[in-house]
């Protein structure tokens, strides 16, 4: 089978989940009829988009049936971890969505508060059990609990810019602005995280809150942040 | 929210498209109204309940694909829970029937040949094809669950994982290719 180029790819991809304009299909179906490699890709694609929606499926009965029937709460299933995440995760996304159309130049650290869903535990790993067994007091919000437990692992590896994260970011759903900052800043520094934008975004919030004006509007947000938007508005109406 | 079936599915039935979609308080549901009566059926014919759980899900999954492909077309509720008993039932006669079991197995009185629904080529494939997505890394698990499972869109992804949505369109690309290529080796 050829090589499929990203260009390709996505043109299958928004062939089979049915994003394309009727005249489109039209004419990608008419395509198909006289190119075996790409009725050949397309199938493929389907029965690879299907696997992945057959797992997720997969986790989704265990979690409900451990909801349903697991009579031993004690017994954490790692999916419940996962469930949990992708709904907090949706929840997320569309309180993003409402605070946008909503925004107001008043209240500006509510209407932009953010809340991290926890990390999504990845669906095999049964590694670095502490870890994951803190991540649930953290989704629980037992902050301090979960605080308590990382900070014990932290001690092994200081430098770990996951823990340092969510200790910080635990500090700061609770309020703690002036705990959370160090463990934060400690994320900045690590220049490769996975967490830097995030850490950023709570930094910032936290000197909203706490009311230091300057510090916010001389803030920029890092290149490539997801919270760039969210970032300039609130500058932006507090400049105004 | 996006559609997988891009052709028009003769599907009526609301709670089945929502099982399609998987929603989970409609797979919720399903479950807790037929698992029961599917476990009382695998223990009565010397099954445990960990077996009910494995026959019970590969059922549901199994029905899942079927109604996805159009092979089966519930019209209600209770017609989708007794597909789901019957592949279930059938799943557990197979099971019996194979070597480890046949020997101090006793089927039940009510077995039925007619049971017998065909497990086809479709999921033999799907087992293959969900063996290879195991072999993937959890960054690409991360990213692909999100997108075709929970369907988040890029940017939604790219908040929770603190990347751009450009980012995350790049790595689905390649993931899907490194699907793609371990598929390719698995069939050469």
């Amino acid at each position: 089978m050829r090589e499929l180029s990203e260009k390709d790819f996505e043109r299958i991809e928004r062939f089979i989940l049915g994003d394309m304009s009727a005249e489109e299909q039209q004419s990608f179906q008419k395509e198909m009829e006289t190119d075996d490699e790409l009725q050949k890709s397309v199938l493929e694609q389907r029965e690879l988009i299907k696997s992945v929606e057959a797992e997720g499926l997969k986790a989704e009965l265990d979690s409900i049936h451990s909801e349903l029937y697991d009579v031993n709460q004690g017994k954490r299933s790692p999916y419940l971890f996962f469930s949990i995440a992708a709904s907090i995760a949706v929840l997320i996304g569309f309180s993003y969505w409402y605070f946008n159309l909503n925004s107001s130049p008043s209240e500006l650290y509510a209407e932009y508060s953010y809340t991290d869903p926890g990390l999504p535990v990845p669906m095999s790993a049964t590694d670095s059990y502490d870890f994951y067994d803190a991540m649930v007091d953290y989704k629980t919000e037992d902050y301090q609990k979960a605080i308590n437990k990382w900070t014990i692992l932290l001690e092994a590896e200081p430098q770990n810019d996951t823990l340092n994260y969510y200790i910080g970011a635990s500090h700061f759903n609770m309020n703690a602005f002036d705990q959370a900052e160090p463990y934060l800043d400690n994320v900045l520094n690590s220049k490769e995280s996975n967490f830097i934008y995030k850490a950023q975004y709570m930094l910032f919030l936290a000197k909203l809150k706490s009311g230091n004006t300057e510090e916010v509007m001389n803030l920029k947000p890092l290149n490539g942040s997801p919270f760039k938007a969210e970032i300039k508005a609130a500058q932006e109406s507090l400049g105004s | 929210m996006q559609s997988n079936q891009n052709k028009i599915s003769p599907i009526s039935d609301k709670v089945t498209l929502r099982f399609l979609e998987h929603d989970r308080a409609t797979l919720k549901e399903i479950y807790s109204k037929n698992y029961p009566s599917v476990e009382a059926y695998i223990i009565k014919n010397s099954g445990s309940s960990d077996d009910a759980k494995d026959i019970f899900q590969e059922a549901v999954t199994a029905a899942w694909l079927n109604a996805k492909e159009g092979k089966f077309t519930p019209q209600d509720e209770s017609s989708l829970g007794g597909y789901i008993y019957r592949i279930a039932k059938f799943k557990w006669l197979d099971r019996v029937k194979s070597k480890s079991f046949k020997s101090t197995m006793r089927l039940a009185e009510d077995y039925d040949p007619a049971d017998e629904i065909e497990v086809d080529e479709s999921e033999e494939k799907l087992d293959q094809l969900r063996s290879i997505y195991a072999q993937l890394g959890e960054k690409c698990k991360n990213i692909l669950n999100r997108f075709y499972y929970a369907k988040m869109s890029l940017d939604e992804i790219g908040s929770e994982l603190g990347f751009d949505a450009a980012t995350v369109k790049t790595q689905k690309y390649r993931c899907m290719k490194k699907l793609r290529d371990l598929n390719s080796e698995n069939n050469a």
